[in-house]
């Protein structure tokens, strides 16, 4: 479903910050992304969300080449993605219902179904009583709730997620984890960029080694 | 049944500075294009009133209605269509002569009671076409004696100085057109630069680059309209007090009044939506072409 093919990354003029990347990911599988600060994780994953092109090698994603992929197609495939970033991302003058909404209000859904799926999912992340509230008004781990929840709602048939529990506590990240799990059971694919050696052993997927923006074989640890 | 929602709008223009710039200068450019065009029609008014609009030069020929048989006054309109550079050539009916005398009669005279004359309107493109003896000779074989009114070369000028006007108009017209645009594609510019972030976070769940260029559109229709019709009625008040104040100064009646009709003034007070529509349109061609260089 989604293949690397020599693929290398630069930012402008500057130095390539992935190298000859040769992955496969398949329809519906699990992997961690791990790797020291600075080996090219979020720079990966901006390549699997469309964020940028490869400035060499082929990459492929629902059967298209995105090189030579129109705007509108890559639009198409976002949406097809789902995403939390390290960082959130959201909008912050928009409160955490219309952050979640964005996604399927971009797609045309009925405003009803679009307030049912929010609350519900608000919920579920444990934020149904702070729906009105903006970004600039959480705290990290609401704000990082908010992410996955946006992330989520559509259904994604790709879930990326970059540092998804960094600001959780135990019970909170396990909780989001089995979400992903559980939508990984459901077809999702799922690439998980993370620090935390806990998550590989508590729910088990392969993992991607980066070092120095080389794909490296086996487990850093 | 319908209902109406009140949607968040994605990028937070509203809070932009350019919330106060565009209606600013949109406002002062209405302001001005609705002076402009409205002085142009005025003077267009004034020149239709002395009959001195449009491009054709004019030369009233009289031929005594006593040596004018229908073979004369036909076999003279063909004599005169074939001269060089003339482009029309017609018999001013009797109903249009008593109308036009019927202000110096008191009412609608005889007409074979009054010596009137056959009159032929002949128009042409130069007023080199339209020299009075040459005409008084070419048509001495075919009507005899005629009288040839070429208009006088102080109506020409006045002619010349109204196209001048017309002219001027437009240019002026152009350059507020342009100048509004440009500053509608600099505000939108910047706008797209101080929200990258949220239209880059936008393109990330999915949004088309049209559903972003929607958002900005609508912005620039609406602080266009906040402008825009501040100057226009604004000018358009100056308008009725000037053509008011000029249509009262003139005692001689021959000359027309400074004065819009009712059309014109709806005209002129669509200016704003016009103005909008145009900001709206450079607005999303901005955007569309600036998010098309986006990965």
């Amino acid at each position: 479903m989604i293949r690397f093919e020599n693929v290398g990354l630069r930012y402008g003029s500057g130095p390539e910050v992935l190298h000859d990347i040769d992955l496969t990911l398949e329809s519906g599988s699990g992997h961690y992304l791990v790797g020291p600060t600075g080996a090219g994780k979020t720079s990966l994953l901006s390549l699997l969300y469309l964020g940028r092109r490869p400035t060499r090698g082929l990459l492929t994603m629902f059967g298209q080449d995105v090189a030579t992929a129109t705007r509108s197609a890559l639009t198409g495939f976002r949406r097809r993605i789902g995403v939390v970033f390290q960082d959130y991302n959201l909008l912050d003058h928009l409160s955490a219902f219309d952050n979640v909404a964005l996604p399927l209000r971009l797609v045309g859904t009925d405003p009803d179904m679009v307030r049912d799926h929010v609350h519900q999912l608000l919920e579920w992340v444990g934020l149904d009583t702070m729906a009105g509230v903006k970004p600039p008004f959480m705290s990290g781990g609401e704000k990082q709730r908010v992410a996955v929840a946006r992330a989520v709602i559509g259904q994604p048939d790709v879930l990326l997620a970059d540092e998804p529990t960094g600001n959780l506590d135990e019970t909170m990240a396990d909780r989001l984890m089995m979400l992903f799990m559980e939508l990984n059971r459901h077809g999702t694919t799922l690439v998980i960029a993370t620090h935390n050696t806990r998550l590989p052993q508590r729910f088990p997927h392969p993992v991607l080694h980066l070092q120095e923006g080389f794909l490296k074989a086996g487990r850093p640890w | 049944m319908v209902r109406w929602r009140q949607r968040p709008q994605e990028v937070p223009l509203a809070s932009d500075p350019s919330s106060s710039f565009v209606p600013t200068i949109i406002g002062a450019m209405v302001f001005l294009s609705t002076l402009v065009l409205g002085a142009a029609l005025a003077i267009e008014g004034v020149a239709d009133g002395w009959q001195i609009t449009g491009q054709q030069y004019r030369a009233t020929i009289e031929i005594s209605r006593k040596s004018a048989s229908e073979e004369t006054v036909a076999t003279s309109i063909d004599v005169l269509a074939q001269l060089p550079g003339i482009t029309r050539v017609r018999v001013v009916g009797d109903d249009e002569i008593l109308a036009t005398i019927e202000a110096w009669t008191g009412g609608r005279p005889d007409l074979e009671l009054l010596p009137l004359p056959v009159l032929i309107d002949v128009e042409a493109l130069s007023p080199e076409s339209l020299r009075s003896d040459i005409i008084e000779q070419i048509l001495e074989e075919t009507a005899g004696a005629v009288t040839v009114y070429v208009e006088p070369q102080w109506l020409i000028a006045v002619r010349s100085t109204v196209g001048t006007v017309q002219l001027v108009t437009a240019l002026m017209l152009v350059i507020i057109a342009l100048i509004s645009v440009v500053s509608i594609v600099y505000v939108t510019r910047t706008a797209l630069s101080i929200h990258q972030d949220t239209i880059e976070t936008l393109h990330q769940v999915g949004a088309q680059d049209s559903y972003i260029a929607i958002q900005f559109q609508n912005q620039s229709l609406f602080l266009a309209l906040m402008g825009g019709i501040p100057g226009n009625v604004l000018a358009i008040l100056i308008m009725m007090f000037l053509t008011r104040e000029l249509s009262g100064s003139f005692e001689a009646p021959l000359l027309p009044a400074v004065s819009l009709e009712t059309g014109e003034w709806l005209f002129l007070g669509a200016l704003p939506v016009v103005a909008a529509v145009v900001a709206m349109v450079a607005a999303r061609v901005t955007v569309i072409t600036s998010l098309g260089r986006m990965p």
